[in-house]
Order: C-alpha cells, then structure tokens, then sequence
C-alpha cells in the first residue's frame, strides 16, 4: 500500500513524499524546497530515491539539484522540458511508465499551463499528481500552451476513474471557488463544495487532495463542455472556446 | 551542440533571429558596397540561419501543438489570423523581447551606418556577428523568464 505524505511549503505549494514501504522507495514530487522535502523524508525515517517533476518551473523543480546532492536519487521530468528542468536523469514522455517499486505510474501529457507539463496516474492506487494543470475547482495558468491543448489536456483527465485522488500542487481552492460560483452560479454540487471549501480554509486545513468526480460535478473548466454552462458563457457548442472565456475571466478576475 | 541546440525545442529567439534578417536582407542586397567577401561570408550565413532558426522553433511549435490536440500538422494559411490558428501562431511572437530591440536595432544600424567607408563597413559587420551571437546564445542557453505571476493565485 502505497504512502503519501503531504506538507506545505513556499507561500502556497504543497509537497508530496511518495513512499512504498515494501520495496522502501520514495519519490517527490516536485521540488519546491528541498529543505523541506529533506527535513519531511527526514522525520518520516524514509529514504529518498526518486524525484518525478510535473513541469519545469522553480517551485517544482528548483530543489531538485540540492536533493539529489544531498541523497544520490534518480531524476524524472518530462522530455519536453529537457533544457528548463536541473540534474535530470531520465526524461519521459506520455504513454510512458515510471515505478517507485511495485507501483507503475503513467505519464500523461498534460500541457498547458507549460507546454511539456506531465502529470503521473498510479491506477493501481487510484491517484494522480497533477502538478498545476488541474486544481481543485480550477486549472493551471495558461502561460505556455493554447486553449485547444489546455482543453485537450482537461479531457483526458476527465477519462481517468472518477474515484482517483487528484493531487494538484497549490492550494488554491479557496479563490478558485469564488471565480467557480460567479463562471457556474446555478450549480448546487459547486455551491455545497465551495462551502466546505470554506469551512475547511477557516480551520486551516487542505482542501487537497480532491477527487474526480467531484471536480467532474464542479469545476467550470471540467465543464467547458457542458452546454448550458457553453450557453452561459456565450459558446453554445464549443468547448475549446467555453473553455478560453472562462480562463481569460479567470486571469483577471 | 549545434545539431542539438538546432532542434532545441525551448528556443525563443529564433523567430526573430530569422524576421530580422530576412528584414534586414533587402538592406544588405540595396547596396553595393554590402555584396563585397564580407557580406558573402557573413551577412548571408547569417540570415540563412538565423531562418533556418525560426524555421525549426516554427515547427515545432505546430507540431508540438498538432500532437497534442489532434489538430492539423501544417496550418491552413487562411486560418493563420482568426480563433486558435491565431492563438497557436501567436506563440511564436511572446519571447524574447529584449533579442527583438537588439535586432530591431541592427536594422537601424544597417540603415544609418552602410555605406562604401571601410572602417564603418567593418563595424557593421562586427555588429552583425555579435547580434548573431547574442541570438545564438539566447536560443541554444536561456531559459525563458519566469512567467509573469500576479494575484492571490498566480499559477491558477
């Protein structure tokens, strides 16, 4: 049974410590701060030996050198972003398999937000890092790709199981769901969610991770292809457009 | 290193690297004092590589594009300034803007400063090896910035 151990870290990141006790191995995912992920392994007593990066921006991968100095682990990042990613080893790209001992995680292209962003699909233990192409009730910042590879990238994670544990890298739940009322306001999954969204932020608590199918009832930018909400936004019959209105309100909003 | 840096995909120059030149080749072939050993065995090496630059960053990112939205491989030119083909087109604009100023300013040079004056003419093939260079070395080592982040939720 795999572990996942999630902290916080930078001003909003999370950091995930991956472990599987059978074979001992654990991986991070991402790097935003290598002292934390450090200090984390560190009082888990596990031994870091993978890092699997989704993208290539530093609060993903700017820990990457420190870590791999400081335990010797094997570098994974997407092919896509060879020249943008520090003291990889091995670069992937979708379709392929990487395993933190008996678990096989799918690498699934998942541009957008950057171009090579991948995301890692564990079927077995039905979760997937995502990295910052999909948040809870929102989606990455377009800053690399087009809305028709965003919205391609959106679709393929809606065919993943609807139970798998989505793991997105920011909690950032709290101001997605007031953009996500104003893009969807007559969605009632959308409004009793935001409301424990905010129950939980009052407590301190992560609103991550989340899990499909409640993305899949809430979150506008899963349903850029829902026609009513395509007739709200003015796209009657056009996902990919649906879909970039709601992402250009979203940048300013 | 150049084989590899020519396929590099994060390229971010080499659009302009090429625009520039090909601008700028009407000024070069426009006097005849330009069409001389130096301008052979710099000026034209220059624009066809600063092209073929462009040319390799510009597929790839139709193909880059193409693969993962299932879209065509090569554009319809009629669709290159409406909706998406816009949108995807558009990304070979939003780089480099600072690489953009220095070739923008060779132009200028080449404008101002051409002439049949050895010493002059010197210099502007100097400044056209040292904008090649800095194109270069900004499509084959830098990063791209850090993207802009603005707001409480800068990556969403």
């Amino acid at each position: 049974m795999l572990e996942v151990h999630q902290f916080a870290c930078l001003s909003d990141n999370y950091g995930y410590l991956l472990h599987d006790p059978a074979s001992g191995e654990t991986a991070c995912i991402d790097t935003p701060d290598a002292e934390a992920y450090l200090r984390e392994a560190g009082h888990k007593g596990w031994q870091i030996t993978q890092i699997w990066n989704t993208h290539w921006h530093p609060d993903h991968a700017g820990g990457n050198a420190a870590i791999k100095a400081a335990t010797g682990c094997t570098v994974i990042a997407s092919a896509a972003e060879a020249e943008r990613t520090a003291a990889v080893d091995r670069f992937v790209a979708p379709g392929e398999i990487v395993a933190l001992g008996d678990f096989e995680a799918l690498v699934i292209d998942v541009g957008g937000h950057t171009m090579g962003h991948i995301a890692y699909h564990l079927p077995e233990a039905c979760l997937a890092f995502v990295g910052d192409s999909l948040f809870a009730l929102g989606c990455g910042r377009m800053f690399e790709g087009t809305a028709e590879q965003f919205w391609a990238t959106l679709a393929r994670l809606k065919t993943l199981p609807a139970e798998t544990l989505l793991y997105c890298a920011h909690e950032y739940t709290a101001s997605n769901a007031r953009f996500a009322v104003h893009a969807d306001p007559d969605n009632a999954e959308l409004a009793a969610y935001a409301a424990r969204v905010a129950a939980l932020r009052s407590e301190g608590k992560p609103t991550v991770p989340t899990t499909l199918a409640r993305e899949l009832k809430a979150n506008p930018f899963l349903r850029a292809d829902d026609p009513d909400l395509q007739a709200r936004w003015g796209h009657p019959g056009n996902a990919v457009a649906t879909f970039a209105a709601m992402r250009a309100a979203k940048d300013s909003f | 290193m150049w084989f590899r840096a020519f396929l590099d995909p994060p390229a971010r120059a080499a659009p302009w690297v090429a625009y520039s030149s090909i601008a700028a080749m009407p000024v070069i072939a426009g006097r005849p004092g330009l069409l001389s050993l130096p301008a052979l065995m710099v000026g034209v090496p220059l624009a066809v590589t600063g092209l073929a630059l462009g040319l390799a960053r510009m597929v790839w990112v139709i193909n880059k594009t193409s693969l993962t939205d299932g879209g065509p491989a090569l554009p319809d030119p009629g669709a290159l300034n409406s909706g998406p083909m816009r949108t995807r087109w558009f990304n070979l604009y939003g780089y480099d803007r600072r690489l953009f100023l220095l070739l923008l300013a060779l132009i200028v040079e080449l404008g101002l400063l051409g002439g049949h004056d050895a010493p002059r003419e010197a210099g502007l093939w100097l400044w056209c090896v040292g904008v090649y260079l800095v194109g270069a070395a900004n499509y084959t080592r830098t990063s791209p910035s850090e993207p802009v982040r603005t707001g409480e939720t800068p990556n969403a």
